[in-house]
């Protein structure tokens, strides 16, 4: 009675346990307008710099919007069909809903709203070279220029207003803001109604793309991307004409599709694998079936519970969670290693009351090296502590709540336990302390010999290699583009008008080490300050006593220098901002790059250098410029994983002294003190193999190690477990157990070692050495015992 | 008598042979070849600027055209000069203060370029390429051409250029140029005066100096 009692509040807590997580998932989902996305962008696992929480949004949201460009050249040697190809592309792209917006044709820019914006904001736009040779004296030289402009051949803009005009101040501004624009952005220029370029006897013909969220969504077969490659190959298999990609992105798409090959191709091998092993051993589908029964929760629950909390999970996140088949299956394991041979055990309920001690102390273990994770700065941090955590629980709840309700076979029998005595007989021979103490010994002897290959390091560059074709692609495309920018400014002000005014400031101080005037792009190249406004029209009203002369070398008749006077004072009633949104659409376009916008109770924008210089001379600019960040996207990368591997070894080494807190409650001190150690040769023997083969600990193998601190311990508490139990069954079945764990585990996470993918590979190959030096390390301290 | 007997005969022989040989047809070829033979043309010119609401600006000047650029002296209202050669603009203002700007970076400007050069020069192959030609002959020695771009960037801002002309005795000018832009307004051309010498005399030469 009392045995079915537990059993019914086990099942509850299964119950409960699952039924809440599948509610928090309805819940979270409709809060989420239904929006759950699977995250593969490579940027997006990476740190973000900033602590100050809006200015992390901001630099966020620059990221989003850079990580959805893709750009694709078409080319060819006949410009003609470079053209046609790209206008194919384009047709089959714009209306695409995988595609915010495409751009091919330059033809599409209305002069006539260029024209109007100028000359509407004639007065406001003089730029300070102007400005400052008007106030100079330079007034009537800027009068009479402006008359030899009227009458030159080369005007850009209409003589429509020329009444309201007579200084052709909207023509001057507009060829200022030409020559801004001349030195930024690409090396294309209009041809034929496109952007194109010739190089090395090859037409190039640009199509600029923005993926929507659904286009964007590169975990699925169908998104932008796919949709690009596929359009190109028709284009190259019909005309020859062939694409040339560029963007990070399409980078994302493919380490996307290989994480994603990978995922399918770890999951099957593993499952294969570990299916072998237990129908080898046990004989039996029940077993199998129940273990796969309890993966499936382990891994519902454990993305349920992921999605529903963070809403956008990334790809990593679920190909780690693919090692949780192997470390949720250890509690099965042990689970059926019992139930089939333990026949002093004669119930499901009598099972999980031998094991329920070892098991949780497994779980809490467990739990609590992952949940350290759960408070790092960190995004995928979370994600992965949050993913195991559920999934182990789960896998706890199913083993302990499900499996005692299936009856227990009749011919209870493990097969292999046998051979595997033989193997264990053997390690027993070996003197414990011997084997420690040569673990410790060998692994300070490599970390001596390949001391010049230890020391954290962390490289984006290694996490992902640019490679085949999509390198050349990207060198190809460069060499014609001539813009890729890596830094830039993020400005930070309490108002539209603080952001332009800090801008402005800066632009001058950056223009003392642009040595070939190539210019910054930013917001107030387009829309100054209003103090510059004024300062424009302060110039302007200097010219206003020539207007009656102006009027009459034009030979106009009538009232029209009173009439452009009047305009003028009338005209101070609209000064430009950018929240006046009245600007003609390819300045909105370009200040779609550069502003953006208030984010929670500020106001941001992006300053981008035209030119390269040293990272530290640009970091310079920063100092005594409050609310101004310079963002350098590798080195930032780099320095913030550094930051983030050095919080995970505080938080490894907080979870640490947790964890012998926790374990002095439950074993001797001599027992938590060999517990506790484990640890400590797992890092020492992981170190050592990562010197030895020339693998520099970083940011994913540092995550890896705090992993196997949480899965390792396993092994050395169902050791010391098995040490009370004067069973001799238990005492024969249980090592049989632990190694069928550990086999399991490291197959699943061995697979891991072998993606391509660098931070999976990093973290799967940790966890492989730290799982193997964990399991030596508990055979060790066992047949130490035993001497 | 012998000797004279024998030239006049060849003298008659020639005129007898001369019809074989017809008057050159006045084909837009036949304007661009022989436009093409000039090394440099040089003249005065009377500009009309008209814009969209058919105000006039009228300006007149001197012009220089080489294979290798152009300079644009406007001397009434204001003095002013703008050359063109190798990529660079130069423009002069009323107090003789020299600005070069590179154009090297301006594809429109060199395309631009490419055309006006092309038209002046009589490269055919180039004009062909570039515009939609419409060839008219008024009579043996007048004619109009109505250029139309091809090139979108071009057309964007031109719709059409009008050159009328002159062949007479073998030899070609235009006399007359307009072009249409995109925005309504227009551009006229009055060119008189037209010399093509075989050599710029030094003075002319300096006009095209960047310093």
């Amino acid at each position: 009675m009392n045995s079915k009692k537990t059993n019914r509040k086990f099942l509850l807590s299964w119950l409960i346990f699952h039924i809440g997580v599948a509610v928090l998932l309805v819940i979270s989902y409709s809060y989420e307008n239904g929006k759950f996305s699977l995250d593969s962008d490579l940027f997006n696992m990476m740190p973000k710099p900033f602590e100050e929480e809006s200015l992390k949004k901001a630099n966020e949201t620059l990221m989003q919007r850079l990580s959805k460009v893709a750009i694709v050249l078409s080319a060819d040697k006949d410009f003609e069909k470079a053209k046609a190809g790209a206008e194919r592309i384009y047709e089959k792209l714009n209306g695409s809903s995988h595609f915010v917006s495409v751009m091919l044709k330059t033809d599409t820019v209305d002069i006539k709203e260029i024209a109007d914006f100028f000359f509407k904001y004639r007065f406001d736009l003089l730029d300070d070279e102007t400005v400052k040779a008007i106030e100079n004296g330079g007034a009537e030289d800027f009068a009479q220029e402006a008359i030899s402009r009227i009458y030159s051949p080369f005007t850009m803009l209409p003589l429509d207003n020329i009444s309201s005009d007579p200084f052709m101040l909207a023509e001057h501004n507009l060829q200022k803001y030409l020559e801004v624009l001349e030195h930024s952005g690409t090396a294309l220029r209009p041809k034929d109604g496109v952007l194109a370029a010739e190089k090395n006897g090859l037409w190039y013909v640009m199509i600029k793309t923005e993926l929507s969220p659904a286009g964007a969504a590169l975990a699925s077969q169908d998104n932008g991307i796919s949709e690009i490659y596929d359009i190109c190959g028709k284009i190259k298999a019909e005309t020859g004409t062939r694409c040339v990609v560029s963007g990070g992105t399409f980078h994302s798409h493919k380490s996307s599709n290989s994480a994603s090959e990978e995922i399918k191709i770890i999951s099957i091998i593993s499952m294969i694998i570990v299916i072998l092993m237990l129908t080898l051993v046990f004989r039996s589908a029940t077993p199998i079936i129940l273990s796969l029964i309890s993966i499936f929760f382990s891994l519902f629950s454990a993305a349920a519970l992921t999605f529903a909390v963070f809403g956008k999970v990334h790809l990593v996140t679920l190909v780690f969670g693919t090692s949780l088949i192997g470390s949720s299956i250890d509690y099965s394991l042990h689970y059926f290693v019992h139930a089939s041979g333990n026949t002093n055990l004669k119930s499901g309920g009598e099972i999980r009351s031998k094991l329920l001690p070892g098991l949780t102390m497994a779980i809490i273990s467990s739990s609590v090296c992952f949940l350290a994770l759960i408070f790092a700065p960190f995004n995928l941090l979370k994600q992965m502590s949050l993913f195991s955590v559920t999934g182990l629980v789960s896998s706890f709840l199913t083993t302990t709540a499900v499996f005692p309700y299936v009856p227990l076979p009749k011919n209870r029998v493990v097969r292999g336990v046998g051979l595997f005595e033989k193997g264990f007989a053997l390690a027993k021979k070996i003197n414990g302390k011997a084997g420690i103490c040569a673990m410790v010994v060998l692994s300070l002897i490599l970390l001596f010999a390949f001391r010049e290959n230890f020391g954290i390091e962390n490289d984006l560059k290694k996490l992902y290699k640019e490679e085949g074709e999509l390198l050349e692609n990207e060198k190809e495309a460069y060499s014609v583009i001539s813009y890729a920018p890596v830094s830039w400014y993020i400005v930070s002000g309490s108002d539209e008008n603080e952001v332009l005014k800090k801008e402005e400031y800066l632009r001058e101080r950056l223009k003392t080490i642009d040595k070939n005037g190539d210019g910054v792009m930013s917001t107030s190249v387009f829309i100054p300050s209003v103090e510059k406004q004024k300062k424009s029209r302060a110039a302007v009203e200097k010219l206003l006593p020539f207007t009656e002369k102006q009027f009459e070398t034009l030979e106009f008749e009538g009232n029209e220098a009173e009439n452009f006077k009047n305009t003028f004072i009338e005209a101070e009633k609209t000064l430009l901002s950018v929240a006046s949104d009245d600007f003609p659409s390819s300045i909105k376009e370009a200040l779609s790059s550069y502003w953006l916008g208030k984010i929670k109770d500020k106001y941001y924008s992006i300053v981008i250098p035209n030119f390269m210089a040293e990272t530290k001379v640009f970091r310079s600019f920063v100092k005594g410029n409050e609310g101004v960040y310079f963002v350098h996207k590798v080195e930032d990368i780099n320095s913030d994983l550094d930051k983030v591997t050095t919080i995970v070894l505080e938080f490894f080494l907080a979870a640490y002294i947790l964890m012998f807190i926790v374990l002095r409650f439950f074993y001797n001190t001599r027992q938590s003190l060999k517990i506790i150690s484990i640890p400590f040769i797992v890092i020492l023997a992981t170190s050592a193999v990562f010197a030895a083969t020339n693998t520099r600990p970083e940011f994913f193998s540092v995550t890896g190690i705090i992993l196997v601190f949480g899965l390792g311990l396993d092994y050395i508490i169902y050791t010391q477990e098995n040490e009370k139990t004067k069973d001799p069954v238990e005492k024969r079945l249980e090592p049989f157990a632990i190694f069928l764990s550990f086999f399991t585990t490291i197959v699943s996470f061995g697979a891991l070692a072998l993606s391509s993918f660098q931070p999976v590979h990093l973290i799967g190959f940790s966890i492989f050495t730290g799982l193997c030096a964990a399991y030596l390390a508990a055979l060790f301290y066992t047949s130490g015992d035993k001497k | 008598m012998r000797n004279f007997s024998k030239i006049l005969l060849f003298l008659v022989a020639i005129f007898a042979i001369s019809p074989l040989f017809p008057a050159e047809e006045l084909t837009f070829e036949t304007v661009c070849k022989h436009l093409a033979a000039y090394k440099n043309t040089t003249g005065e010119f009377t500009q009309i600027k008209t814009n969209a609401l058919k105000k006039s600006l009228k300006s007149s000047g001197t012009f220089i055209l080489t294979r290798d650029g152009v300079v644009w002296k406007t001397l009434k209202p204001v003095p002013s000069k703008v050359a063109i050669i190798d990529a660079y603009m130069i423009t002069t203002d009323a107090k003789g203060k020299k600005t070069a700007k590179s154009m090297l970076n301006s594809d429109t400007f060199l395309k631009v370029n490419d055309i006006v050069s092309s038209l002046f020069a009589g490269n055919s192959a180039e004009i062909n390429k570039n515009f939609k030609v419409s060839f008219k002959a008024n009579g043996a020695e007048k004619w109009e051409a109505v250029l139309v771009p091809k090139d979108k960037t071009i057309s964007y801002a031109i719709t059409s250029m009008n050159m009328k002309g002159t062949f007479v005795k073998g030899s070609v000018s235009i006399f007359m140029a307009e072009i249409y832009f995109a925005d309504g307004g227009s551009m006229s051309y009055i060119f008189e005066h037209q010399k093509h010498p075989e050599k710029l005399t030094q003075e002319e030469l300096d006009e095209f100096k960047k310093d």
